[in-house]
């Protein structure tokens, strides 16, 4: 069973939608930024969804965003953005930072299921995509600054992703890239990968 | 010989001169004070204008006429507002315009006099009602930036709320279609009871904020009784807040207001918790003849300006809109008591008192039968 952790500061609310969801998923409830980070180092959660608005700032998107990057650095699950935070600002940041759908209050419970459906739904064939070596990445590049830009974003984030995987065993990483061990080394300096800050993004 | 002659013909022509110095002097000290008074009538006439420009520059044409300023032009604009007077084409005229984002002022006057001695008097009334133009416009210029960016601060708050309510409401209705069986059945009915306080409190404060300022004198309110250390000791619950309540003591309040008042104290002691988390909050309430006394306080740091706290929009956190504690004063206030904030050897220190009240009518009657 899919277990989701859903952060929402408001007990009513949370209440209601622990309801809807808990026929179907396992839910773990939080609210606020320090009892999420709590649940998802204790649990095995594999889906979020988030309220932006959390205390002590509920009126501004701070706390969820500083907890939607955290997840997605530390875990990297599928987040879903479930705010009365409008503001274009904060649904650009959420989306950019990589949140998988970002609904506005008051949604229906209806679209609040389908997301998680989609989610999973995307999860799984991501997963599916991977084992059969294909690995989607996403990165955010500006587009009129040419292709040079992009196409080092994208090595990066290739490398980055198969040094992730074998552990930073250059070796590997050579022999899945199909480049030579030197072009790994090269790659390592040119964009200043450390292990330390791989594992710690493990 | 011929030295005594020149001294007695020259007495007579420094007599002369020396009064003719003087009656100069007397002149030009007749003119200082006529148009240091101009000023000063004009400084009051504006505050006796309230400050508005559309009443006050007719009065400072008539205030400058004594001062032998013929008259004044004007071509101002703010906001969406303009004020205009058009000015001779060819008489003896002294201008000024500025242009700035919010605001323009064209200024010019129409002297009578054409004597270069007196254009400095005339350029010092006109810098003072140069002056007191721009100074009218800013200020009404911040006002209403400032009511309006609180209006959209708190129109921001309360969206937050009812978003939640609304949202709240679309889950029950979702709920409800899809209850299931009885054990679904009973855990839905536990969790309306768990989230009942939280909800009664966010309504609570969406409708006061709403009524607030909007109360009329005289008001009939439905009084019943609180009992106060409960009523802390269910919001302290509702916050997960450490802490304990002691005393006894009851008031005949408005229940709803009263949350409020509690609410909005405990809200920023919780708020507070969450950079100091062994924070604690207690409570003593003492019941005294007519008055009730509610002691709430913190264990945590001192606050700074807590002479301010107050004041309406004034906020130490960064998103909050400062309207919380202003509103549970307001409310006291409103209930005949009073509420004061201190920083204490133990913390920060909330005190209300209250007047007990009496049982409103219906009810009394009830009691007694």
């Amino acid at each position: 069973m899919e277990t989701i952790l859903l952060t929402e500061d408001d007990v009513a609310l949370r209440a209601q939608l622990r309801f809807a969801l808990e026929e179907r998923f396992e839910v773990l409830e939080a609210g606020d930024v320090r009892k999420a980070i709590n649940l998802l180092g204790k649990h095995d959660v594999t889906l979020a969804v988030l309220d932006l608005g959390l205390p002590p700032h509920e009126n501004t998107p701070d706390e969820g965003l500083r907890l939607l990057h955290y997840i997605l650095e530390n875990f990297g699950i599928k987040v879903i953005i479930l705010t009365g935070q409008k503001t274009e600002s904060a649904a650009l940041e959420a989306i950019k930072s990589g949140a998988f759908d970002y609904l506005v209050k008051p949604a229906s419970i209806e679209q609040v299921l389908f997301s998680i459906d989609r989610a999973i739904l995307f999860r799984d064939t991501e997963r599916k995509l991977e084992e059969q070596g294909l690995a989607k990445i996403t990165f955010g590049i500006e587009v009129g600054k040419g292709l040079q830009p992009a196409r080092e974003e994208a090595e990066k984030n290739i490398i980055l992703k198969v040094l992730k995987d074998t552990n930073f065993n250059v070796y590997k990483s050579a022999k899945l890239l199909g480049v030579k061990r030197e072009s790994v080394y090269y790659f390592i300096k040119k964009f200043g990968f450390r292990r330390e800050d791989i594992d710690d993004n493990a | 010989m011929i030295t005594l002659k020149l001294i007695q013909s020259m007495y007579m022509f420094v007599i002369v001169s020396g009064l003719m110095v003087l009656v100069i002097l007397l002149y030009l000290r007749y003119l200082t004070n006529r148009a240091f008074k101009v000023q000063l009538k004009m400084v009051e006439a504006n505050s006796e204008c309230n400050y508005d420009i559309g009443l006050f520059l007719p009065r400072a044409r008539d205030l400058m006429r004594k001062a032998e300023i013929d008259d004044v032009f004007y071509d101002i604009t703010y906001g969406e507002k303009t004020l205009s007077k058009p000015g001779p084409k060819h008489r003896r005229v002294i201008t000024r315009k500025v242009t700035r984002p919010d605001y323009s002022i064209g200024l010019g006057i129409v002297t009578v006099s054409p004597r270069g001695y007196q254009r400095y008097i005339y350029m010092i009334i006109f810098e003072t009602l140069f002056l007191l133009i721009e100074m009218d416009l800013l200020m009404k210029i911040k006002v209403a930036n400032d009511a309006l960016y609180n209006f959209s601060r708190l129109q921001a708050f309360l969206l937050h709320d009812v978003k939640n309510v609304t949202q709240f409401i679309k889950g029950l209705l979702y709920n409800i279609a899809r209850i299931g069986g009885a054990e679904r059945e009973h855990r839905f009915v536990e969790y309306l009871r768990e989230s009942a306080p939280a909800l009664s409190v966010r309504t609570d404060k969406i409708l006061a904020t709403l009524e607030m300022g909007s109360e009329k004198e005289g008001d009939e309110e439905e009084a019943e009784e609180v009992d106060v250390p409960s009523m802390i000791r269910q919001l302290l619950d509702l916050y997960g807040m450490k802490g304990e309540v002691s005393g006894e003591g009851s008031v005949f309040v408005n229940k709803h207001k009263m949350v409020t008042v509690l609410d909005n104290i405990i809200k920023n002691m919780h708020e507070k918790s969450a950079s100091e988390p062994e924070l604690e909050c207690h409570a003593s309430v003492r019941e005294e003849g007519e008055t009730v006394t509610a002691v709430i306080y913190d264990t945590g740091s001192p606050i700074k300006d807590i002479d301010r706290m107050f004041e309406p929009f004034f906020t130490t956190k960064k998103s909050g809109l400062g309207i919380g504690l202003f509103q549970a004063k307001h409310v006291v206030k409103k209930f005949g008591g009073n509420m004061t904030v201190a920083n204490t050897d133990r913390g920060v220190e909330f005190t209300i008192t209250l007047m007990k009240g009496a049982p409103p009518a219906t009810l009394a009657l009830e009691q007694t039968s």
